[in-house]
């Protein structure tokens, strides 16, 4: 690589290309994953190389076939009986697009965090445009309240698979945390919900996606800075025991 | 192709009949699921069980997996890839996750730390290497320089980071991240797995 070039980048595209090779191989720290990810979203040659290392990654899992218990069967596939049942149930409300337009954030993103989020600075906007959705867990009026407030300012990122949306309203001293499309937690632990509080978190409560992968929770905010999300043991913890994976800060 | 259940040495399972299961599975035909299932889970487990080396837990990624499997099915592409290469990506991601988040994770780096002491390829993954479709596999891991097998498979089948590659081998980090490329890329020659876009046929 060039000189010139590597004073314009802050990465060489050979450097590039192995951290995409360690991307097939599920190999990069947070960081160097979100590096990664910007890039291939410019870089075509780099989306084949990587589609094709994933190809050879994969058969290196040739040779390592072993027959699951039969009881794994009968659960994975009572499992996806039981999801594919859930489908046919209407489908959640949809977002509203009044909210993922007018980018007139007043509120500021910070630092957040590693754990493989990654928050894309164009998926956050703020506006003060909430409308009632319907929702197919059962209404709860203190959330509707917050989304209804006047004052309401909305967050929204996405991680991993799941749409994110904060709702912040001081004059109910309360935030709503939605999710769409999010993933269950691993079995035996939960997505745990926190309000922060001059470096202290308080527990709002586990996150558990529906079966659409939907779910919201009221997070108490009186004189809070912000609210996070770790993954806990199941049932949840009296204090945070991982790095959140999410955070937002109110500021 | 025809059957394509497969017994603890049977032969690997058809990347068509994955691919056809897999497809009727995002198309809405969730009784394709079965047959998807036995095409890919021995496959699925055995790498999971291979990164995790717990059974319990391996189970329980392996669920989480055709669960996930289900949900995105339409998310595959089979212009990116094979279909047999999705599903093994997203149990890849999935054990890899697992790994990083539990707590024996010091314990496992203790336990690389005493493997790291005897001279000699990753023994697991040598004996592991059965069948025939393995033989490939093996010959191609054979050609590679044995320090870049090495770090392909710390970071592929124990799951560690290009960091943590780095740090247990007691090499910089840019020299792993070289490793894992040219190691990766020279596998992707050996055996000729260029990518499988689908052809129209």
């Amino acid at each position: 690589m060039s000189e010139d070039r590597r004073n314009r980048d802050p990465l060489d595209h050979e450097e590039l290309e192995s951290l995409v090779a360690a991307s097939a191989l599920d190999a990069l720290d947070p960081d160097d994953q979100t590096v990664v990810d910007a890039h291939l979203a410019d870089c075509p040659g780099c989306r084949d190389l990587l589609d094709s290392l994933r190809e050879t990654a994969a058969d290196l899992s040739t040779g390592l076939e072993t027959p699951p218990p039969p009881r794994l069967r009968e659960s994975v596939l009572g499992a996806v009986r039981a999801e594919a049942a859930a489908q046919e149930q209407p489908a959640p409300a949809t977002s509203d697009p009044a909210r993922a337009e007018a980018p007139s954030s007043r509120l500021s993103r910070r630092a957040l965090i590693g754990g493989g989020f990654a928050l894309a600075a164009s998926a956050l906007v703020a506006t003060g445009v909430v409308v009632a959705r319907p929702w197919r867990s059962e209404e709860e009026k203190d959330i509707d309240q917050v989304l209804d407030a006047q004052d309401a300012r909305t967050y929204r990122a996405t991680w991993k698979s799941a749409q994110v949306t904060l709702t912040h309203s001081s004059s109910r001293s309360s935030s709503v945390l939605e999710v769409e499309g999010m993933d269950p937690a691993p079995s035996g632990r939960d997505y745990q919900v926190w309000s922060l509080a001059k470096g202290k978190a308080a527990s709002a409560g586990l996150l558990r996606p529906g079966e659409n992968g939907d779910a919201r929770v009221l997070v108490p905010a009186d004189a809070a800075d912000g609210a996070a999300v770790t993954l806990e043991p199941s049932g949840g913890s009296e204090q945070p025991t991982s790095d959140p994976f999410l955070a937002l800060d109110y500021s | 192709m025809t059957s394509t259940s497969e017994g603890p040495a049977g032969d690997p399972p058809s990347t068509d009949v994955v691919r056809e299961a897999l497809l009727a599975v995002a198309a809405g035909d969730a009784d394709a699921f079965p047959a998807l299932y036995d095409a890919t889970s021995a496959r699925v487990y055995g790498l999971v069980l291979r990164v995790l080396r717990d059974p319990a837990q391996a189970e329980e990624v392996t669920q989480e997996v055709y669960l996930e499997v289900f949900r995105r099915a339409a998310s595959f592409d089979p212009s990116r890839g094979s279909a047999p290469g999705w599903i093994l990506m997203l149990a890849h991601r999935r054990a890899v996750d697992r790994v990083r988040s539990s707590q024996s994770q010091s314990d496992r780096d203790v336990a690389y730390e005493s493997r790291s002491h005897t001279e000699e390829p990753d023994p697991t993954s040598e004996e592991a290497l059965g069948g025939l479709e393995a033989q490939q596999v093996r010959s191609a891991l054979a050609q590679l320089s044995e320090r870049q097998g090495e770090a392909v498979r710390l970071a592929y089948l124990d799951g560690l980071t290009h960091t943590q590659v780095a740090s247990h081998l007691g090499i910089p980090l840019g020299t792993a991240k070289t490793r894992i490329r040219d190691g990766l890329l020279t596998l992707r020659r050996l055996m000729g797995t260029t990518q499988r876009r689908e052809e129209e046929s």
